[in-house]
């Protein structure tokens, strides 16, 4: 079970490793980003903030649909994270099963002039095309919030829109 | 309650609590004395915090280093009131204590230490192979 797809231009930093990991209760961690699933080294780098505890794997968006539909995939509480809305949306698109799109930080360091984007929140910050797949991910039948750390409260991001 | 002090030289204390805060957002209450920036005497300022405190609240106050001035004077402290007194601290521990979701017995806050001394270490590149789907779940 997906019990959180977060998208963090990031990806997996000291608040996401230590914080959102304990909170959610995750057994696995799984980074769906194509340029990372090519990186040795984003690999080693990512893995060093993963808590040893905790499963980790980095994949294609594609192989990570391909893992999810695992039936195994069932009895883990997997935490994925992606850095763009687009590749939540292939996964929401593409997989059953989960609990949660938290659009956490998002667009800032895609070199995009800031001009040319929309800036929903502080740290999100969209190109045209990621709010074309925004608009699309909140309409699916998955909840789609944005909640940086857990003690900021959620909100719905279809009211950010 | 959980109620937190970051008691340091200089400024550390006020930049620990903006990273803090930073990483964690605002979990629990956190003062901090930025001991010998100007001439005040901090330990009032401490023993003020302490005095505040009530029987069930979770005390806890993170000094620099040991045997540090600042150290000097709280430990000076634990005669007069009941709070847990960590020196040495790190980012992790101050995380790992902001956090936790239960009021922590002596036994598990020395896990806690434990385990943010580790995050004090030199650091090597090291590769390693990715676990396999199998190995995964």
């Amino acid at each position: 079970m997906i019990v959180d797809l977060r998208v963090d231009d990031r990806l997996i930093h000291g608040q996401v490793a230590l914080i959102w990991t304990k909170k959610l209760g995750a057994t696995g961690i799984v980074v769906a980003n194509d340029k990372a699933s090519q990186d040795p080294v984003q690999q080693m780098t990512l893995k060093m903030a993963v808590p040893n505890s905790v499963k980790f794997l980095v994949k294609s968006v594609q192989d990570a649909v391909d893992l999810f539909r695992n039936p195994k995939a069932a009895d883990m509480k997997i935490f994925v994270i992606v850095n763009k809305v687009a590749d939540a949306l292939e996964l929401v698109r593409n997989v059953e099963g989960i609990c949660r799109v938290n659009i956490a930080n998002a667009g800032r360091f895609d070199g995009i002039p800031e001009s040319e984007k929309k800036k929903l929140a502080n740290t999100i910050i969209l190109s045209d095309d990621e709010m074309s797949c925004l608009k699309e991910l909140v309409e699916s039948k998955v909840p789609v919030v944005t909640q940086v750390v857990p003690d900021h409260p959620e909100r719905d991001m279809k009211s950010l829109l | 309650m959980r109620k937190i002090m970051i008691a340091a030289h200089g400024y550390l204390a006020k930049g620990m609590k903006h990273t803090l805060n930073l990483l964690v957002g605002e979990v629990c209450p956190i003062e901090v004395i930025n001991a010998y920036v100007d001439d005040s005497d901090y330990t009032i300022e401490i023993e003020q915090f302490l005095k505040a405190a009530e029987s069930e609240d979770e005390v806890y106050i993170f000094t620099d280093l040991y045997g540090g001035s600042v150290n000097q004077k709280v430990t000076a402290l634990k005669l007069k009131f009941d709070f847990t007194l960590i020196t040495g601290f790190n980012l992790a521990v101050l995380v790992a204590v902001a956090l936790a979701s239960e009021p922590l017995s002596r036994e598990q806050l020395n896990a806690v230490i434990a385990e943010s001394r580790e995050a004090l270490q030199v650091v090597e590149p090291e590769y390693s192979e990715q676990q396999s789907d199998e190995e995964f779940f």
